[in-house]
C-alpha cells in the first residue's frame, strides 16, 4: 500500500499572541528568530492517520512538502515518526503560492513520484487556514475525496472513512485510489522521541525545484493583512463580595438588555 | 540503553516483586481512583511486566500507557516495600518503563507532549519565549553570576518560577533573604530547564541533550554551589546529573540555605508569625533526598508559631499530585484531586495555613483550596514567604 | 468575462427547512445582487427539498433552482460537485456563495478547481470594489488575525461563509420568484463513492450554533457535577453550554460541546464564559457574539481583553449571586 502524505511548515502557533507580529507590507507573519517553524498540527495527524495505516498494512509513506529548505526538518520528523521517505518542493518560484498553485505543485509532484493508493492531508493549514489543498489535489489527480475524516481503514482496494458532520458521523467508502483529508477528531500524533528525530536528522531529503516541476499561477491574491484592534474596553463589576458581584451582573446585563 | 537492555532491567526488577501488595496502601493514585489493585504500584509495575514479557497487543497499548504516566513518581511505594517487604525499586522500573515506552513512541499521554516539545523548542517545558524568560530574570535585580563579583552561590530559579506569577513572588521573596543574609549570589540569566521534565518522562536523549549544555554552563563559569527553588531541579542535579561531572559542585534546596544561614546568625528573625501552620513534606526533598528536618527546623525558628504535622508526614507525606510529569496531564481514570485530599486533612487539624517548599506543591496546593472553597480560612504559603515574614519588621 | 451575471447562493436544509446559513446567504447574496444590479438564485439540492423552495424566495431569491433526486438524498462529493459544476456553466454567474458548513468545506475547494476559477473560505465580510472584484475577508493564523482576498480573473468569484457573519433580510411573504427544477444530467456512474451509514449526535435542547445565549466553560470548572451549574444557567436564560477543550478532554462534559476554532463557531446575543482564560482559538470561536461576559477569579486572563463585563472572582461564589437575581429579573 503506498501512502502519500501532504505536510506544511508553519510558525508555532503555540507562541503567546504578543510574539505574533504581521509584515503588513509583505503580507505575512513575521518570523522573529527564537520562534521555531513546526509541522502544522493536522499535517501531523494525516501523518498519524497513515502511521496507523501501516502499523497493520504492510505500507509505505512518502512524506512531501511545499516550502522552504528548511521544511526538510519536519519531513526529517515525520520520518522520525516513521514514514519511509520524503521529498521537498522548493524554489523562489513557487514562493507566494495560493491554495490554487499549492495544490498544481504538489499534485504534479505526486503524478511524478508515484503511483500512490492513498493521499492523505491535513483539513487545512495551521497558518492561512484555507482549507483547499487536498480537495484540490484530488480534483487535479482526478481521484475521489472526502474531507474531514475522524477515522480511517482499507481494505479490499477501498478506503472506508467516518466522516466528522455537524451533529455526528457518516461512513463514506471509496474505491482506492482517493484522498482523504484529516481533522483533529483523528487522534493524536504519536511523540517521536529525540534519539529518533536525531537519527532522521541524517537523512537525505531530496529537493525538486522549478526545473522539476512547473510554478503555477495563483488564482487568489492577498490585498491586506492586518491585527484587528481590540476597542472593546471591559467593564468590570464591583461589588463587596463575589456573590454581590454575580449580583450586579446581572443588573448590568438588564440594563444592557441581554438578558 | 537500547530496548533489549531496558527490557531486560525492567523484567529483572520486577521479577523479583513478591506481589504482597503492601505498596498499594500507600500508593496516592488509588485515593483518586477507583482504588483497584491495577490502578497503582505494583499494579502498574506487574502490568508493564506482563506487557514486555507477553507481548500484548496493540488495542492496550493505551490504557497501558496511561497506567505508566499516570504516577507521580513520589517514591513512596518504595518505601514501603524496602521497610516492610522485598526492597523492589519499583520507580526504577517505571523511569525505565517510561523510556522503553517513549522509544517505541507509545508515550507519553497526550498532555504530556507539549513540556517535551516546548523544551526542545524553546528549553523550558512552558513555551516561554528565551527572550521572554531573560527580561524576567534581568527584571530580579540580581547580578549575572558570570559577572558577579565572588559570587559564592549559583541561585537556580527554575522554569515555574519564570512562567508562573505565585512563584515568582516565592522566588523575589527568597531573593529578598539572601540579599538580607547578604549571600554573595548571581542567577544565570541563560537560564534553561534542568531537564526534570524529560527525565521524568522518558526521553532521555533530550536529557542528556540538556545536561551537557548545563554542566557547560557551570563550569566555564567556575559554579562551585548550586542552591535552587524547586526540589526537583534539586534532585536531578543531585541524582541525575553525571557525578563524576558535578564533582566539587554542591547542591542544596533552599530549606537547606536557609537553616545553614539562620543557624549562622545572618539571618535574625524577630517578627513573630503567630500561626497555626502545617507542613506539606514535597515528595522530592522527603522521601527522594530524606530532606525532613532542615524545613522544620527553618519553621521552627519563626518566633510566635504553631507548627502541627499532618498525620500523613514526612515519610508518610501525601503527594500533591505533580510530580512525574503530571503536572501537565490528567488522566481518564482520575476522580479526584490529591491537593483537595490534602486540603480537607489541613481543614481537619485546624491549620491556619499549608507551609510548602515546591512551586508544584504550592500550586496545586491552591487550586485544591479554590476546589474545596476554603481560600477564606486557609492560606497556602512558601516557607521563603514565610521567613521573609518573619524578618520584616512589624506594622 | 462580460457574459457573467448573477450571484448564486448554495443553500442547505435542516429538518426540512431552510437552514439558518442558508437565509444568512440570501442576506448577502440580496445586497451582492443589489449593487450588481443582477439577480440572486439559490440552488436547493438534494430528495424532496422542493418544498422550501418558496421560503428562499421570501428571504430574498429571485429564482430558486431545484435539484431534487433521490441521487443526491445523502451527500456525496462526487454528485454534489457534478451537479453544481453543470448548474454554474449553464448559469454563468459572477459570484457563488456557499456555507462554511461541513457541506460546503468538502464541496466548495473541489468545485473551485473544477470550474477554474479561487475559492476563499471562512468569510466573514464581503464587498464589491469599483471594479466588481469581491473583496473577501477572512480569520487566519488561528484567529490572530484577518486577511482580504480577491480572485481577479477566474470566475464565478467563489466565497464560503462563516456561520452568523451574515444577516439574513427580513421574511417577506408577498416575495414572488421563479421556482425552476433543474436536471443536471447526472448518473450513479459518476459516483465513486457510498455512505455507509450514519450516525447521529445526541443532542439535547438548542444548537450550539444558533442559540442566543451560550454559556461556556474551562478549565477552572473543576469537574462533571460542577459543569452541571452551568447547564441549570443555560436553561434559565434559554441558552446552550458549551465549552473549551479541558473540560471535553477531561469528560466533564460531551466533546460536541467544544467551541472554537476546531469546535463550534458561536455568535449569540449573549455569550458568558466562566472560569476559562480564553485562549485565541476559543475566542477564534466566540468572536461573533454581541455581548461577551468574562467571569475568572484571573484579573490577567485573556478573556477580559475582549470581554465587554467582567467578574473577577470564584465563578462558583459568583453564580449563586448570579442566577438568584436572574431569576428575580425574569420573574418580573
Amino acid at each position: 500500500m503506498k501512502i502519500a502524505v501532504c505536510v506544511r511548515e508553519i510558525l508555532d502557533p503555540e507562541i503567546p499572541s504578543k510574539a505574533f507580529k504581521i509584515d503588513a507590507e509583505a503580507k505575512r507573519a513575521i518570523k522573529l528568530p527564537e520562534v521555531e517553524l513546526v509541522i502544522s498540527d493536522y499535517d501531523a495527524r494525516a501523518l498519524e492517520a497513515a502511521l496507523r495505516i501501516k502499523d497493520s498494512l504492510e505500507s509505505e509513506i512518502t512524506v512531501m512538502s511545499l516550502g522552504a529548505e528548511s521544511a526538510k526538518d519536519i519531513i526529517r520528523r515525520c520520518i522520525a515518526m516513521g514514514a519511509d521517505e520524503g521529498i521537498l518542493v522548493s524554489d523562489p518560484a513557487f514562493d507566494d503560492s495560493d491554495s490554487f498553485a499549492t495544490a498544481c505543485v504538489l499534485a504534479e509532484a505526486i503524478k511524478k513520484q508515484n503511483n500512490f493508493d492513498l493521499i492523505l492531508c491535513g483539513i487545512q493549514e495551521g497558518d492561512w487556514d484555507s482549507g483547499q489543498v487536498g480537495s484540490g489535489v484530488a480534483e487535479l489527480l482526478g481521484i475521489p475525496s472526502v474531507t474531514r475524516a475522524g477515522n480511517i481503514e482499507v481494505n479490499d482496494g477501498k478506503v472506508v472513512v467516518e466522516r466528522v458532520v455537524t451533529d455526528g458521523r457518516e461512513t463514506v467508502e471509496m474505491l482506492l485510489p482517493a484522498l482523504v483529508t484529516v481533522s483533529s477528531e483523528i487522534g493524536e500524533p504519536r511523540y517521536p522521541s529525540i534519539r529518533r528525530v536525531r537519527e532522521a536528522a541524517k537523512k537525505e531529503i531530496p529537493t525538486w525545484t522549478a526545473a522539476d516541476i512547473a510554478p503555477a499561477i495563483p488564482r487568489s491574491e492577498i490585498v491586506s493583512l492586518f491585527i484587528p484592534s481590540r476597542e472593546a474596553e471591559c467593564e468590570f463589576i464591583a461589588g463587596e463580595s463575589p456573590e454581590e458581584m454575580g449580583s450586579n451582573l446581572a443588573l448590568k446585563l438588564r440594563e444592557a438588555k441581554a438578558i | 540503553m537500547s530496548q533489549e537492555e531496558l527490557k531486560q532491567d525492567i523484567l529483572d526488577v520486577v521479577t523479583n516483586c513478591v506481589k504482597c501488595r503492601f505498596c498499594l496502601a500507600v500508593c496516592p493514585l488509588l485515593d483518586i481512583t477507583k482504588g483497584w489493585q491495577g490502578q497503582g504500584a505494583s499494579g502498574i509495575t506487574l502490568a508493564i511486566y506482563t506487557a514486555l514479557k507477553w507481548e500484548v497487543e496493540r488495542e492496550y497499548k493505551e490504557a497501558l500507557r496511561d497506567l505508566l504516566f499516570s504516577c507521580t513518581t513520589c517514591r513512596n511505594c518504595v518505601v514501603r516495600c524496602q521497610e516492610t517487604s522485598v526492597g523492589v525499586d519499583l520507580l526504577d522500573a517505571i523511569d525505565k518503563s517510561r523510556q522503553f515506552f517513549v522509544e517505541e513512541m507509545y508515550g507519553p499521554m497526550p498532555q504530556q507532549k507539549k513540556p517535551l516539545e516546548f523544551l526542545e523548542r524553546y528549553g523550558n517545558p512552558y513555551g516561554m519565549l528565551p527572550s521572554e524568560r531573560k527580561e524576567w530574570m534581568k527584571g530580579l535585580g540580581v547580578p549575572d553570576y558570570s559577572e558577579a563579583t565572588a559570587a559564592e552561590v549559583l541561585l537556580y530559579i527554575g522554569c515555574t518560577a519564570t512562567h508562573d506569577p505565585r512563584i515568582a513572588d516565592v522566588a523575589r521573596a527568597l531573593i529578598q533573604l539572601l540579599k538580607a543574609a547578604q549571600v554573595k549570589f548571581g542567577i544565570l540569566e541563560d537560564e534553561t530547564c534542568c531537564a526534570c521534565p524529560t527525565f521524568r518522562l522518558g526521553e532521555q536523549f533530550l536529557a542528556e541533550e540538556i545536561v551537557q549544555e548545563n554542566i557547560s554552563k557551570f563550569k566555564s563559569r567556575g559554579v562551585k554551589h548550586i542552591v535552587t527553588l524547586s526540589p526537583h531541579c534539586f534532585d536531578t542535579f543531585l541524582n541525575n546529573y553525571p557525578k563524576s561531572e558535578m564533582q566539587g559542585i554542591k547542591v542544596q534546596h533552599y530549606s537547606q540555605l536557609l537553616r545553614d544561614l539562620i543557624k549562622q546568625g545572618r539571618l535574625v528573625l524577630k517578627s513573630k508569625v503567630e500561626k497555626k501552620v502545617t507542613y506539606h513534606d514535597p515528595c522530592y526533598l522527603g522521601r527522594h533526598n530524606d530532606i525532613y528536618e532542615a524545613p522544620r527546623e527553618v519553621l521552627g525558628s519563626i518566633p510566635g508559631i504553631k507548627l502541627v504535622e499532618f498525620n500523613r508526614c514526612k515519610a508518610d507525606s501525601l503527594c500533591c499530585g505533580g510530580g512525574g510529569g503530571r503536572m501537565w496531564a490528567d488522566f481518564e481514570a482520575e476522580e479526584e484531586r490529591l491537593a483537595n485530599i490534602r486540603v480537607r486533612e489541613a481543614i481537619s487539624l485546624g491549620a491556619e495555613v499549608i507551609v510548602t517548599a515546591c512551586p508544584f506543591c504550592l500550586i496545586n496546593m491552591e487550586d485544591g483550596v479554590k476546589s474545596v472553597g476554603v481560600e477564606d480560612s486557609l492560606k497556602v504559603i512558601d516557607i521563603a514567604e514565610l521567613i521573609l515574614s518573619a524578618i520584616e519588621e512589624q506594622g | 468575462m462580460t457574459d457573467r451575471k448573477g450571484v448564486v447562493i448554495v443553500g442547505e436544509l435542516s429538518d426540512d427547512n431552510l437552514a439558518p446559513i442558508t437565509t444568512e446567504l440570501l442576506g448577502i447574496g440580496r445586497k451582492l445582487a443589489d449593487d450588481l444590479g443582477h439577480e440572486l438564485s439559490a440552488v436547493l439540492i438534494g430528495s424532496g427539498v422542493g418544498q422550501v423552495a418558496s421560503e428562499a424566495i421570501h428571504f430574498g431569491a429571485d429564482k430558486v433552482y431545484v435539484i431534487d433526486n433521490p441521487l443526491f438524498k445523502d451527500y456525496l462529493t462526487d454528485s454534489y460537485v457534478a451537479a453544481l459544476d453543470n448548474l454554474s456553466r449553464q448559469l454563468k454567474p459572477e459570484i457563488l456563495l456557499l456555507g462554511h458548513t461541513s457541506l460546503g468545506r468538502d464541496l466548495a475547494p473541489r468545485l473551485a478547481f473544477r470550474l477554474g476559477t479561487g475559492l476563499t473560505q471562512d468569510c466573514i465580510e464581503l464587498s464589491l470594489d469599483e471594479e466588481r472584484i469581491v473583496h473577501k475577508t477572512k480569520p487566519v493564523y488561528g484567529g490572530n488575525a484577518v486577511a482580504v482576498y480577491v480572485c481577479r480573473e477566474g470566475r464565478p468569484q467563489m466565497a464560503t461563509i462563516r456561520l452568523k457573519a451574515m444577516e439574513p433580510i427580513a421574511c417577506d411573504d408577498s416575495q414572488q420568484g421563479e421556482i425552476l427544477p433543474f436536471d443536471p444530467q447526472i448518473g450513479q456512474a459518476d459516483i465513486r463513492g457510498k455512505v455507509v451509514s450514519r450516525e447521529e449526535d445526541k443532542l439535547t435542547g438548542i444548537k450550539l450554533e444558533e442559540a442566543d445565549v451560550v454559556v461556556c466553560g474551562g478549565r477552572g470548572i473543576g469537574d462533571h457535577e460542577s459543569f452541571q451549574q452551568l447547564e441549570e444557567l443555560a436553561r434559565l436564560l434559554g441558552g446552550a453550554v458549551g465549552a473549551t477543550r479541558p473540560p471535553c478532554d477531561n469528560k466533564w462534559c460531551p466533546a460536541h460541546y467544544q467551541v472554537g476554532l476546531t469546535g463550534k463557531l458561536v455568535s449569540p446575543l449573549l455569550y458568558i464564559g466562566i472560569a476559562l482564560s480564553g485562549a485565541s482559538q476559543h475566542l477564534a470561536g466566540v468572536s461573533g457574539s454581541k455581548i461577551i461576559v468574562a467571569i475568572n477569579s484571573d484579573p490577567e486572563a485573556n478573556i477580559f481583553r475582549v470581554a465587554r463585563f467582567g467578574v473577577v472572582a470564584n465563578w462558583k461564589q459568583v453564580l449563586p449571586g448570579f442566577v438568584s437575581k436572574v431569576k428575580e429579573l425574569l420573574a418580573n
